[in-house]
């Protein structure tokens, strides 16, 4: 009886005290690694005024990688390799973490040490990632980026004149043919039109076009090609919409022509699953869809090819978004210099190949040029893209616009859903 | 007679129409689990898939860390079920058989504790598990298991065992058993459809819970199949919905035979699970 | 102070052990434990051994209390600094690295979690001043220790409560109710991407703002009046419905003409015997509109022509998450009250027969307010299980479709109050309406559940 009371309280002082104990210890910790931080700075800092390329990794660096699952996590996994055979004494681990939730997830495990030294993201999330002080500017390697990398890579990893990021790869969207459908692509969106007449047969589950209709990703297409420029020509103006006028009208009219005239599905019942399975057993001739799909497209043996956007009835090219996907080292990371080492390696010239091998994303590099029919037909849309806008404020424009989309898809008054759109996105700057 | 026959064709047509509304998704979910291509999408009306193929299953075992997973997650739902029965059991007797100053609030605080949804307070969760050292460790999330469900069964298990007479074990103690004697030996045999009950809620909560764990765990081997199998549909252009399917069979034969096996014991301790409290 | 008498100085020396606890804890109980060991001389044989374990016990105690004021004196600093980081969350921003500067989310969670250590702290020192006092007391009343006992086993006896319930409430406490105390405080910040997001920024205390922007920016207030009235009916007809249709199918099964009772059981167990995700995201796949096997398979038996939007319309979307969950949800109530039909005594209806009751006239008169009478604390628990259903929602409709509330709030149709709040801290990242939102939530249902609790048997008969 008496060990037993004897443990028992024990166990509640343990407890208790453990508790205490971690917060406190932590403190600590927390203060001897700043020190450690500034300290290995300051080495840095002496190093660059040398010699910039001399950059070694820390003794006894660990990093942690995270990109994609699917073929960039393969690439990953095989840049680690290569970097081994050059730095046999880092260690590096890689964890699939999408790139599109790399942003999120870092706030809280970037402080607490579980974070990611180096990752992958969009260059939309730069500005939210640069304000919220995630991630560290790129000042070793940036010298020669305006030769080294196509210019709209380079405007991509730069915020507010600071670089940033290593770009990896740039992608927009374009429009996929099925060649044993048609012969010759359509050229315009009213040609399209004509096709959906003759070709559409709901009942059956044809329909001329499949795209992700009520996805602000992809709608932004029509907004950009009647002449309304998100955040301005800049991208960097928040306070310029550019739909809140006539041309915004014009463009959300004509996609709400597409569900009538071409593709009469409900927003909700239209995913990318959908898409791809129509498209490849032939049910829909064209879908919009990125490089990323390209891939999946061959190994389902389709046969197809890959155009620029239609055009739009006032004349215009479709104005995609195109984005750039970085890498970017984390402001938690304990060894900077192996973070940049490794992020700069995974993008120079011998990686870039692997990584186009690999994951068949469009290389940025000046130096190398990829001959490829399927790259070639999204390079051709890749000309009317624009970059899209990485202030912080693009997340408003997601949620926003994403449901606003959807509403005018659905039939809603696109006079009255622009100006509530406007509102939204004003009352969430705050 | 005819009446009777009417009744029955009645009844039976209606059990027969419920049987098939029951059967229809699990036969297309096992289905296209069993199809070639990799989308859910493929099969159509006819659950059963054109081409009958185990690639599915094949991909599972070979290229994901499947295996890894059903072992987390069947590791993490024994410990929190062993963890909760016994602290919540013995909590419930104690509210339940002894009165002590501040019962009365530390109840109605339990009781209000578990109106907020949990996952509310997850910033706060992760720094208090980061602190203690935990982040990416099944410690962690058993500990968030165990302590989160601790409110509401301890309601549950105390509204029971109030049902049980005390004189039963006011008997025992005249016989100078101690306090845990009693709990084990007279009050825990008596309980045991409650205790049922309690320990497959609990061991079945952490199978598909995908919040926590995404908390929690960080590295791909410590994930549990929530997220493994979740991550598999919901990437950005990730579509692998027949390998899902497989994945998802594979955790549902064990539950199902397992229910099926103890139907009438599940009955017993649902029951239980609703006496007055 | 002064007091006479033959016990005087015996309870001037108890006094002072009083007044030593609350100068520091722990000194009370060993002053009174040398006291005890003094008396055990003077004691009775029999009352002996009784004074020996008083001593350990006072020992022992009083050690242990010391050890916890040594500690929290110890660590006074970084207590004083982590409630200083609580009040103000923050102070050091704009370094250039970003560890230097003031985490005020990791600032707020650690003066929070300081703040509860102190506050146990504090519990036990009142306790320990108290537990000094009362023993005190006893002592001089009783200084042969022969009326009172205290021996370990009585002591533990009577701490048997407290020892079993602190692990538990300290678990209770640091991770139930602290998480739900610290998002309770964000809905007083602005703890929001992109401009409030440590460690660049400061996360500030602004007060009831955010409540006042709830209410009164238009597109929030209507989400949130719509999301609420949404939330409510469908915690009602998401239970009811669920109740009785398991309760049909339980007469159907029990009813002493049908056979196969068991092999029909067997197969409606099934959507409950599998994990919930796996079930709901099936239908997901089913239910879509135009591709899904159910619209086509309706269409070419040709009882429809055009497809029923079962996720994409506002209203049809309803339905279908409700009659999904009803799918899902009803086997458990058939269960359960198959377990209570049989249980109901069988000369109640032999004795209704005999009366020439009706079949239904039965059914109304015993079967359902038996049914009724076991179930009903069942169903309330049920109803706040589904008022928070986060699964039946967020994997088959995702809240959608988007197109009824202003765009910005971030909530569809289907949003339930969860299903929003998860939506507003996972993909907007705006924490501060996250947690006003939860605690709304919380301001609204307490008052019920306390209300019903004190309905209860358990609560009336009180503590005995």
């Amino acid at each position: 009886m008496k060990l037993r009371k004897v443990l028992a309280m024990f166990l509640v002082l343990i407890m208790s005290m453990s508790l205490l104990a971690a917060c406190a210890s932590d403190e600590e910790k927390g203060d001897t690694s700043e020190e450690v931080k500034t300290e290995s700075n300051e080495t840095t800092d002496k190093e660059e005024a040398e010699a910039p390329e001399g950059l070694q990794p820390e003794d006894g660096a660990e990093l942690l990688v995270w990109e994609s699952e699917g073929p960039e996590g393969d690439f990953m996994e095989r840049a680690i390799e290569e970097f081994n055979k050059i730095y046999p004494d880092v260690t590096i681990n890689y964890e699939p973490v999408g790139h599109t939730d790399a942003k999120g997830k870092l706030a809280l495990d970037g402080p607490a040490g579980v974070g990611a030294d180096v990752f992958a993201a969009p260059h939309d999330h730069l500005g939210e990632l640069v304000e919220s002080g995630l991630i560290i500017p790129n000042t070793e390697f940036n010298a020669n980026y305006a030769e080294t990398f196509v210019p709209a890579a380079v405007t991509a990893v730069t915020y507010k004149g600071e670089t940033y990021g290593y770009p990896v790869s740039i992608e927009t969207y374009a429009l996929f043919y099925n060649k044993d459908i048609v012969d010759e692509p359509v050229k315009t969106w009213d040609e399209l039109k004509e096709f959906a007449k003759e070709y559409n047969n709901p009942s059956e589950n044809k329909f001329a076009l499949m795209f992700e209709a009520a996805n602000a990703y992809y709608d932004y297409m029509f907004l950009g090609g009647y002449g309304s420029k998100l955040f301005g020509e800049s991208g960097e103006d928040r306070e310029q919409l550019g739909f809140d006028n006539e041309n915004g009208v014009e463009a959300m009219k004509f996609l709400h022509s597409i569900r009538t005239d071409i593709m009469d599905i409900a927003a909700a019942d239209i995913s990318y699953d959908v898409m791809m399975q129509g498209f490849n057993s032939g049910q829909f001739p064209y879908m919009i869809n990125g490089p990323w799909a390209i891939q999946d497209c061959k190994d389902a043996g389709t046969n197809f090819g890959i155009v620029e956007l239609p055009v739009l009835p006032n004349g215009e090219h479709p104005e995609s978004f195109s984005g750039v996907r970085g890498l970017y080292v984390s402001s938690y990371t304990e060894y900077p210099n192996a973070a940049m080492l490794f992020a700069n390696f995974c993008a120079d010239l011998e990686m870039t190949k692997e990584r186009f091998e690999i994951t068949h994303q469009i290389p940025v590099r000046t130096d190398y040029q990829v001959e490829d029919e399927f790259i070639a037909g999204v390079m051709a849309q890749a000309k009317y893209a624009k970059p899209m806008p990485a202030i912080p404020e693009m997340g408003s424009y997601w949620t926003v616009m994403g449901s606003v989309y959807t509403n005018i898809w659905e039939g809603a008054e696109p006079e009255a859903e622009l100006e509530a759109a406007k509102e939204a996105m004003l009352a969430m700057y705050e | 007679m005819l009446k009777k026959r009417l009744k029955q064709l009645v009844i039976y047509t209606i059990l027969i129409g419920i049987a098939l509304i029951v059967l229809y998704p699990i036969a297309w979910t096992i289905g296209s689990s069993f199809n070639q291509g990799s989308s859910l999408q493929s099969t159509g009306i006819n659950p059963i898939p054109d081409q009958f193929s185990l690639n599915q299953y094949r991909k599972l075992f070979t290229e994901t860390d499947y295996l890894h997973w059903y072992k987390n997650t069947l590791k993490i739902a024994v410990i929190n079920m062993i963890f909760s029965v016994a602290i919540t059991s013995l909590s419930a007797y104690v509210f339940s058989r002894y009165g002590f100053k501040g019962k009365k609030i530390s109840m109605i605080s339990m009781l209000v504790l578990q109106i907020i949804p949990s996952f509310t307070g997850m910033v706060a969760m992760y720094i208090i598990i980061w602190k203690m050292g935990l982040l990416d460790t099944h410690l962690g999330l058993i500990i968030i298991y165990v302590a989160g469900q601790i409110p509401y069964n301890t309601w549950l298990v105390k509204g029971y065992l109030d049902t049980i007479p005390r004189e039963l074990d006011a008997a025992a103690k005249v016989d100078g058993a101690g306090n845990f004697t009693t709990f084990f030996k007279i009050i825990l045999p008596i309980a045991r459809p409650i205790i049922v009950f309690l320990a497959i809620a609990t061991f079945t909560a952490p199978w598909m819970d995908y919040i926590f764990p995404q908390l929690v765990l960080k590295s791909q081997k410590n994930w549990t199949l929530a997220i493994g199998l979740f991550e598999m549909i919901d990437g950005e252009a990730d579509n692998a919905f027949s390998q899902f399917a497989a994945g998802c069979t594979l955790v549902a034969i064990p539950f199902t035979i397992f229910f099926m096996l103890s139907q009438k014991f599940m009955t017993e301790a649902l029951g239980a699970g609703a006496v007055k409290s | 102070m002064s007091v006479k008498g033959k016990t005087s100085s015996q309870k001037k020396n108890i006094s002072l052990a009083t007044i030593f606890s609350i100068l520091f804890m722990g000194l009370g109980h060993i002053l009174l434990g040398f006291q005890a060991k003094k008396m055990k001389s003077q004691s009775p044989k029999a009352a002996k051994k009784n004074a020996l374990e008083l001593y350990h016990i006072l020992f022992f105690k009083g050690i242990i209390f010391i050890f916890i004021e040594i500690f929290a004196l110890i660590n006074f600093n970084s207590i004083a600094k982590a409630i200083y980081g609580l009040v103000t969350l923050g102070t050091v921003t704009g370094e250039k690295i970003m560890k230097n500067n003031d985490h005020s989310i990791f600032l707020m969670a650690e003066g929070l979690i300081i703040f509860l250590v102190v506050l146990v702290i504090l519990a036990i020192y009142l306790y320990s001043v108290l537990d000094v006092y009362k023993i005190n007391k006893r002592l001089a009343t009783d200084q042969y220790f022969i009326d009172i006992d205290y021996s370990l086993k009585g002591v533990i006896n009577d701490m048997f409560p407290y020892f079993v319930l602190s692990p538990v409430a300290l678990m209770i406490i640091f991770f139930v109710f602290f998480p739900l105390l610290f998002s309770c405080l964000l809905a007083f910040t602005n703890y929001s991407m992109p401009y409030h997001m440590p460690p660049k920024n400061l996360v500030d205390w602004v007060g009831i703002q955010n409540f006042i922007d709830m209410f009164s920016l238009p597109n929030w207030k209507e989400a949130f009046v719509g999301v609420f009235t949404w939330n409510v009916i469908w915690a009602f007809i998401a239970t009811f419905l669920n109740f009785f249709v398991g309760l049909l199918i339980a007469l159907m099964l029990y009813d002493k003409d049908i056979k196969f009772t068991k092999g029909f059981r067997t197969i409606y167990i099934l959507p409950y015997a599998i994990p919930q995700m796996i079930n709901l995201l099936v239908w997901k796949n089913l239910l879509n509109g135009q591709f899904g096997p159910i619209n086509l398979s309706l269409k070419a038996m040709g009882i429809i022509e055009n497809s029923i939007p079962f996720l994409s319309d506002p209203m049809m979307a309803k339905v279908s998450v409700i009659l999904v969950n009803l799918w899902i949800g009803a086997p458990y109530f058939m269960l359960l009250l198959t377990g209570i039909l049989t249980s109901i005594p069988k000369n109640l209806y032999e004795a209704a027969e005999i009366d020439g009751a009706s079949g239904l006239q039965k059914f109304r008169k015993i079967t359902l307010p038996m049914v009724m009478f076991a179930t009903a604390p069942l169903l309330v628990m049920t109803f706040s299980f589904n008022f928070n259903n986060f699964g039946a929602v967020y994997f088959l409709t995702g809240g959608g479709p988007d197109n009824v509330y202003p765009p910005g709030s971030g909530a569809g149709a289907t949003d339930l109050l969860v299903t929003w709040i998860f939506e507003l801290m996972n993909g907007m990242q705006k924490y501060h309406m996250a947690a006003v939102l939860s605690l709304l939530v919380f301001t609204i249902i307490a008052p019920f559940a306390i209300y019903n609790f004190t309905k209860t048997k358990s609560f009336k008969e009180g503590e005995y």
